[in-house]
């Protein structure tokens, strides 16, 4: 089962977004309505980051969703993510929950959810684009 | 998302209406933001009609709790659906953050402190 979505990176455009992945995922067996939730939300967070931080909310550009689902996985790529750098070079999915309170961050915690959520995640270049790979297992 | 705000006996109670993400989740921070200023810091926040909600509307929370803790107030949430929870959960939020059943059980904690 595969689908794609092409957005411009808007976080306007994130409600239709996830309502179109809440669709998709409806229709895969070994998915509980618990996980399914959680996918939506990893996915959710990791557009979030390409669209404000990756990109600067500038809509003449886009991104772009593929999902591929068998038997074993839940597979999501995601480009141009635009913030490989940032991604590398940072610790947030490892932010302790107490300095992001004593700091007052309002971000910081997408990628700690992310990470939470998904059995596989990785960053990668090709072709001077980035994306965000993340993996679920299934049962 | 909506968003409407009820004040009575020193109490501010936001209900949330809809999906808190990355676009709502401004709303709700100007909307913290005033009420810190009016001083209104005893806050209830009525999950009963929100369905969804990511890491901005949960960084909105987290970014105002001292400034709360400050002024002698703090958040009390109730009536929060499964999904909602299980994203407080994932995060270990659901052990600093005071989430109760219903509203009388909100304003009886609020009222203890």
């Amino acid at each position: 089962m595969k689908a794609n979505l092409t957005t411009i990176c808007s976080i306007d455009t994130q409600e239709e977004i996830r309502a179109f992945l809440n669709r998709f995922f409806a229709g895969v067996d070994d998915l509980t309505e618990q996980k399914r939730n959680q996918v939506v939300l990893a996915i959710d967070e990791a557009i979030a980051n390409a669209i404000i931080h990756g990109n600067d909310s500038d809509t003449e550009k886009s991104i772009q969703i593929d999902l591929d689902v068998n038997k074993k996985r839940i597979r999501i790529e995601i480009s141009d993510i635009g913030l490989f750098d940032e991604i590398m070079n940072n610790d947030k999915k490892d932010k302790d929950l107490n300095t992001v309170i004593k700091e007052k961050q309002k971000g910081g915690l997408g990628l700690k959810l992310i990470y939470s959520i998904m059995d596989v995640v990785c960053f990668y270049t090709q072709n001077n684009k980035s994306y965000c790979l993340m993996v679920k297992l299934l049962k | 998302m909506e968003i409407i705000q009820r004040y009575e006996d020193e109490i501010l109670t936001i209900l949330l209406k809809g999906e808190l993400d990355a676009r709502s989740s401004i709303d709700l921070d100007e909307t913290i933001k005033v009420a810190l200023k009016l001083e209104q810091t005893r806050i209830i926040i009525d999950c009963q009609h929100l369905s969804y909600i990511s890491s901005a509307g949960l960084g909105v929370f987290i970014s105002h709790l001292d400034d709360l803790k400050a002024y002698g107030g703090k958040f009390v949430f109730y009536g929060m659906n499964v999904t909602v929870y299980n994203v407080f959960e994932i995060l270990g939020l659901h052990t600093i953050m005071e989430i109760v059943r219903d509203r009388f059980e909100a304003q009886t904690l609020m009222n203890e402190s």
